[in-house]
């Protein structure tokens, strides 16, 4: 029972081994030899105009969010339009089914306001 | 089955299969239809959707009773079933839901809620738990984990105005959406162990020669099930992935906290029975030690950490910790007298424990100090009713006969002795003892110790007496007359055995 | 056991209404209506909004309730004919079969004498209630009904299950009782009295999981019930450790008795006299019903170990209470020294032992209860419970001094009192089990004699005391009565009231009649004891000897 595990600890060893040796052999091995410009956030030595951190509108994120939602529905267009036939009615009508929610959905987005940018 | 040989034969969906997810289908509509309803309706009938709520659990719990007798185990090409197993956890979820819709009502007018959301989500996730507990397949226990998870986080977040409630919602978040990705993790390992993603095929898989269930021929297996124990445990909140519990359920609002606090286990412990104790029966000398150590350290820190506690939802958190320990003790039985108790102890759990949270609700809902303990002074002057069905309710989780909590935990420590396991029995009993001390100290503060003279009185909706009236009805009634609902306990977990042959 | 199927022993209520109030959808037999008819009056006064009409409930329940209960006790059936160990007036029903849970009450020699102690008991201490307690009486009546169901439960359970429902079901009233009516440290000693017995009880949880996965039923009796069919002796040692460790801590046992002195003292009198008087005695009736004839082996495995534990009980207990200057706590610890040597002759393992533990059971409960009556009495005349500041009370009061004497004496065993029959057989039997346990236990009865006296001369007799009035002048609380301890209302003048008598008089009138005539006692136990021994005596791992009657 307990020996038969014994592989599978080998091979968690064998892993964390591999990552801590990487780790270990570029930073003993590597050379570092930092200068001013290696050591600012843009390597290429710009520096910046604007502070990088700046806040986006929420509405950005929201917008994002509902491309995302319905966007995503495509995704299962495509299988569906390949088996339309051996569905048949039916499928059709789950289909509509499946679009009505996601109206529901729309419409409730739509009267909260929620793609109105002002 | 290959993808492709899928795609030539024709589907057909059927009126059947439909019916076998009615009461899903029911509360999925009403979701809907209270969206529109937050949309369109004005702000001042908005408790209108407190309505539609209670109207549509209503009418899918008359959907359980019916398919209690008329289920389909095999809906939906083996997907989704609605075997007695699943009817009897969807009804403890509507029930749970049904007291969380009446506890919220004063609740939600007290902190200016928006209703139609908070009623979508709770519905919502109530799905999720009802699929959950019906899904016979990997893929939709995932689906339905995610369903009800995505719902809980923004509940829990909902009072958008306490950083605590914000901290609450987005810690469950991150940490839950952690868990999952083990859950799914683990899933597609056993996939690839054994071929299926059917839970009964899986089931046959390992019980015939198809996939060996041994450490070295099938490796795949045995890492899968240690994933997958680890996102379940994170759900049912086993220790040591307990961390997130006492800050979620404290941020919270308390109705949520109460409704989640019960049915997220039942349905991760309805999948957890029907994939560990069916589908996986063959690989039980793997997955028992894992879960051992688990229930174990569950019961002990659980109990010992409520110890600690001066905040009532942060204590009945821990004791919940603690429950989840019982349950896996009765999970761990692997025997059908062990899966009736995790079933029947469900139905005991959501009335005692949604009880015991009502008294918190209903003190927030007066305005006043809800979650610490030591505001309960002179509450049995205050309010005996309510003083009174909390005293029941903490008595019942503590195990104390005559009440629900008693059998359940006797269904639950019977199974596992039973079984040969009279340690973890033993382990389970001492526990207890510690969780008496701390249910019974709030009862002493509550009833025993005297409050100020010029005390607010505390009033109660009509509702939130309801709800109380029930969960203390069901309380006591379960633990004097728990007959009828063991048989059906019984039944629920042989339609099980049928469905798997075992 | 043919003989005595349900026909013989269960004796209906045969109208037709019966038939209607139960949840059984069967007739109701009279042991159930004894059983349940406290309960009943409890949910009575629990829907009644006003107080006189819960206390004429409360009083009309308990007396109804003990009538029936005499009753019982007169048409229980002994003597020629009546050989071996039968369960009478038996009621079964199924409950939850597959778990072998019933619902099954019956009457043995033991219990029969016990269900009309409790009775008897029950009814007194609500009595007492009516006046003694003012605060809240509605929901204090309402909890002692409660528990009066509870503990006749205890003793008519003839299903593990059914008894250990009870047997926790007695806490939950006793939780209240004690937190909320009693003295000063009463939150102390009430989670105190809780942790100490859940603690014990959940182990007897454990061992009848074992029982049940062993052997697969929990009924007792029967030709399939748990005493025919004892588990091998190893599991026996187990089993008998989990199970005694709950009664012991009941009853209790040395050192298993800490929370007992704190839990008595702050108790309300009307409670105290049913924590001392009934259940302590449900420890004591656990060890007879349950680990004899359930573990015959392991009990007399044990059975040194207990006794000795019981001897040093007694005599530890004996010394505490002769240094005790509050007299609630002399009597407390007497009853602590006087429920250990009644365990030891439960653990003589032989009828004659057994006999005089049960009539002493009866004994004790009728002498406890008076003293702490007393207790209450005294206190509320002088406004204290320290020996030392008082003193003389015997020259105003000649009444409460003399009825007081008679329960002095009864506490010191004096021959003519029911107590010296009881010590005797108790005495006797463990003699014929070791004589050395048997003298040391007898200096128990020396030390007995002693702290009795010196609580009853110090304060009736000498000088007399000026009690504290600054003290009962202070703080007239209406909620309040002068049983209440610290005494903060106007002190009782003169010697005893009628109603205080008519409360001991019952008690007194039992103890000089069983003290003149044990025979109707011990007539109805012999052969329900002798049967034990038997049981204990014969079976290692094999089927009784004995014919166990009361079949389902």
């Amino acid at each position: 029972m307990i020996q038969a595990y014994v592989p599978l600890l080998i091979l968690a060893l064998v892993a964390g081994g591999f990552a801590a040796s990487n780790i270990l052999i570029t930073f003993v091995v590597g050379p570092y030899r930092p200068t001013r410009e290696k050591l600012s956030p843009y390597e290429s030595g710009m520096t910046e105009i604007v502070p990088p951190r700046q806040r986006f509108p929420i509405k950005f994120y929201v917008i994002a969010m509902l491309f995302l939602l319905f966007d995503i529905e495509a995704v299962s267009f495509y299988p569906w339009s390949i088996l339309l036939r051996s569905l048949h009615f039916a499928g059709f009508i789950e289909m509509l089914i499946f679009v009505a929610i996601l109206l529901v959905g729309f419409i409730y987005v739509w009267k909260k306001g929620a793609l109105d940018w002002e | 089955m290959s993808v492709l040989a899928a795609a030539t034969i024709h589907v057909r969906v059927g009126a059947s299969d439909w019916g076998a997810v009615g009461p899903e289908l029911i509360l999925g509509a009403t979701v809907l239809v209270l969206l529109l309803v937050d949309a369109f309706v004005p702000r001042r009938v908005r408790e209108v959707s407190t309505w539609i709520s209670l109207i549509a659990l209503v009418a899918a719990f008359l959907d359980v009773y019916f398919l209690w007798s008329h289920g389909d185990s095999n809906a939906l090409y083996g997907q989704i079933t609605s075997d007695k197993f699943a009817i009897f956890f969807d009804g403890v979820i509507i029930v749970s839901a049904v007291l969380a819709v009446l506890l919220s009502e004063s609740y939600i007018v007290s902190s200016s809620f928006d209703p139609g959301e908070y009623y979508a989500l709770l519905l919502a996730s109530a799905v999720g738990m009802m699929l959950m507990a019906a899904g016979n397949s990997l893929m939709i226990l995932f689906l339905a984990l995610e369903l009800l998870s995505l719902s809980l986080y923004i509940l829990a977040g909902f009072e958008r105005s306490s950083p605590r409630s914000q901290e609450s919602g987005f810690k469950y978040f991150l940490l839950s959406s952690f868990a999952s990705a083990f859950l799914i993790y683990g899933m597609a390992l056993i996939y690839g162990a054994t071929g299926s993603t059917q839970l009964v095929a899986i089931g046959h898989c390992l019980h015939g020669s198809g996939c060996p269930a041994n450490v070295t021929e099938n490796p795949l297996l045995l890492v899968g099930i240690g994933l997958m124990v680890v996102g379940f445990a994170f759900k049912i909140s086993a220790v040591p992935f307990h961390m997130w519990t006492p800050d979620v359920y404290e941020g919270a609002p308390t109705p949520i906290t109460a409704f989640m606090s019960v049915t997220t286990k039942a349905a991760v412990f309805a999948a957890f029975v029907r994939v560990f104790n069916f589908s996986l029966n063959a690989a039980h000398s793997h997955w028992f030690p894992l879960l051992w150590g688990v229930a174990v350290a569950t019961m002990i820190f659980g109990n010992l950490f409520a110890l600690a506690q001066s905040n009532m939802k942060r204590m009945l958190a821990y004791s919940g910790v603690a429950h989840g320990g019982y349950i896996l003790v009765a999970l761990l039985a692997n025997s059908p007298a062990g899966a009736t108790a995790v079933v029947f102890y469900f139905l005991a759990y959501a009335f005692m424990n949604i009880g015991a949270f009502m008294l918190v609700s209903i003190l927030e809902s007066n305005g006043q100090v809800g979650d610490d303990i030591s505001s309960y002074r002179g509450l049995w002057q205050r309010n005996p009713f309510l003083a009174g069905c909390t005293t029941v309710f903490l008595f019942s989780l503590a195990g104390i006969p005559p009440f629900a909590g008693f059998f359940a935990k006797y269904l639950a420590l019977a199974a596992i002795v039973q079984a040969g396991h009279t340690e973890l029995a033993i382990i389970a009993v001492l526990t207890s003892l510690i969780s008496v001390y701390y249910y019974l100290r709030v009862v002493v503060v509550m009833v025993l110790q005297p409050g100020e003279v010029q005390a607010q009185e505390t009033r109660m909706s009509g509702m939130a007496e309801m709800a109380v009236t029930a969960s203390v009805a069901g309380t006591i009634g379960l633990g004097i007359i728990p007959t009828g609902f063991y048989n059906l306990a019984t039944q629920s977990v042989d339609a099980l055995r049928t469905a798997f042959g075992i | 056991m043919a003989p005595y199927m349900l026909s013989l022993a269960a004796v209906r209520i045969s109208t037709t209404a019966a038939t209607h109030f139960s949840i059984f959808s069967t007739r109701l037999t009279l042991l159930t209506v004894v059983l349940f008819l406290p309960a009943v009056g409890a949910v009575i006064g629990l829907l009644l909004e006003d107080e006189r009409q819960v206390r004429i409930v409360s009083v009309v329940a308990a007396a109804a309730d003990l009538v029936l209960a005499i009753m019982l006790l007169l048409m229980f059936k002994y003597g020629s004919g009546q050989a071996g160990w039968q369960f009478q007036f038996a009621d079964r029903h199924n409950w939850v079969s597959t778990l072998g849970i019933s619902y099954w009450i019956g009457l043995d020699g033991v219990s029969v004498w016990l269900v009309t102690l409790t009775a008897l008991m029950s009814c007194i201490a609500i009595l007492a209630a009516q006046f003694m307690i003012a605060d809240r009486t509605k929901t204090f009546l309402i909890f002692m009904l409660t528990l009066e169901t509870a503990l006749l439960g205890v003793f008519m359970s003839l299903n593990l299950f059914l008894f250990f429902i009870f047997w926790e079901a007695m806490l939950i009233p006793s939780y209240f009782l004690l937190g909320i009516w009693g003295e000063e440290r009463r939150v102390y000693a009430t989670m105190k009295f809780l942790v100490y017995t859940i603690f014990g009880s959940f182990f007897m949880l454990v061992g009848i999981f074992v029982l049940w996965a062993r052997v697969g039923t929990l009924d007792m009796a029967g030709p399939h019930g748990l005493i025919a069919h004892p588990v091998d002796p190893t599991t026996q040692n187990w089993l008998f450790l989990a199970f005694a460790i709950a009664f012991a801590i009941k009853l209790p046992v040395w050192p298993f008795h800490t929370w007992a002195p704190t839990a008595y003292t702050e108790s309300p009198v009307p409670f105290v006299i049913v924590l001392s008087g009934l259940m302590s005695k449900a420890g004591a009736f656990g060890f007879i019903r349950y680990c004899l004839p359930l573990f015959p082996a392991a009990s007399r495995h044990f059975a040194a170990l207990i006794s000795i534990l019981c001897i040093i009980g007694m005599v530890y207990a004996a010394l505490l209470a002769l240094v005790q200057t509050d007299i609630k706590r002399i009597v407390a610890y007497s009853s602590i020294s006087h429920m250990n040597l009644l365990c030891l002759g439960i653990f003589a393992l032989n009828p004659i032992a057994l006999d005089g533990s049960v009539l002493q059971m009866i004994n004790h409960s009728l002498i406890i209860s008076g003293l702490f009556l007393a207790v209450a009495y005294i206190a509320a005349r002088t406004g204290t419970r320290l020996l030392p500041s008082m003193g003389g009370l015997g020259m105003r009061r000649p009444w409460l001094m003399w009825l007081f004497f008679i329960f002095i004496l009864a506490g010191l065993d004096l021959p003519g009192t029911s107590s010296f029959a009881g010590e005797f057989l108790i005495l006797l039997g463990t003699f014929a089990y070791n004589a050395w346990y048997a003298s040391i236990a007898t200096i128990t009865v020396i030390l007995a004699a002693w702290y009795m006296i010196r609580l009853f001369q110090d304060s009736m007799n000498g000088p007399v005391s000026v009690a504290p009035r600054e003290l009962a002048e202070t703080g007239l609380d209406a909620r309040r009565t002068p049983y209440q301890y610290p005494v903060l209302q106007r002190l009782l003048p003169g010697d005893i009231q009628l109603r205080e008598a008519l409360l001991w008089v019952p008690l007194a009138v039992v103890l000089l009649y069983l003290g003149v005539q044990p025979q109707p006692v011990t007539q109805r136990l012999n052969p329900t004891n002798t049967a034990i021994s038997v049981v204990v005596h014969t079976h290692a791992t094999r089927g009784p000897a004995v014919a166990l009657g009361g079949s389902p």
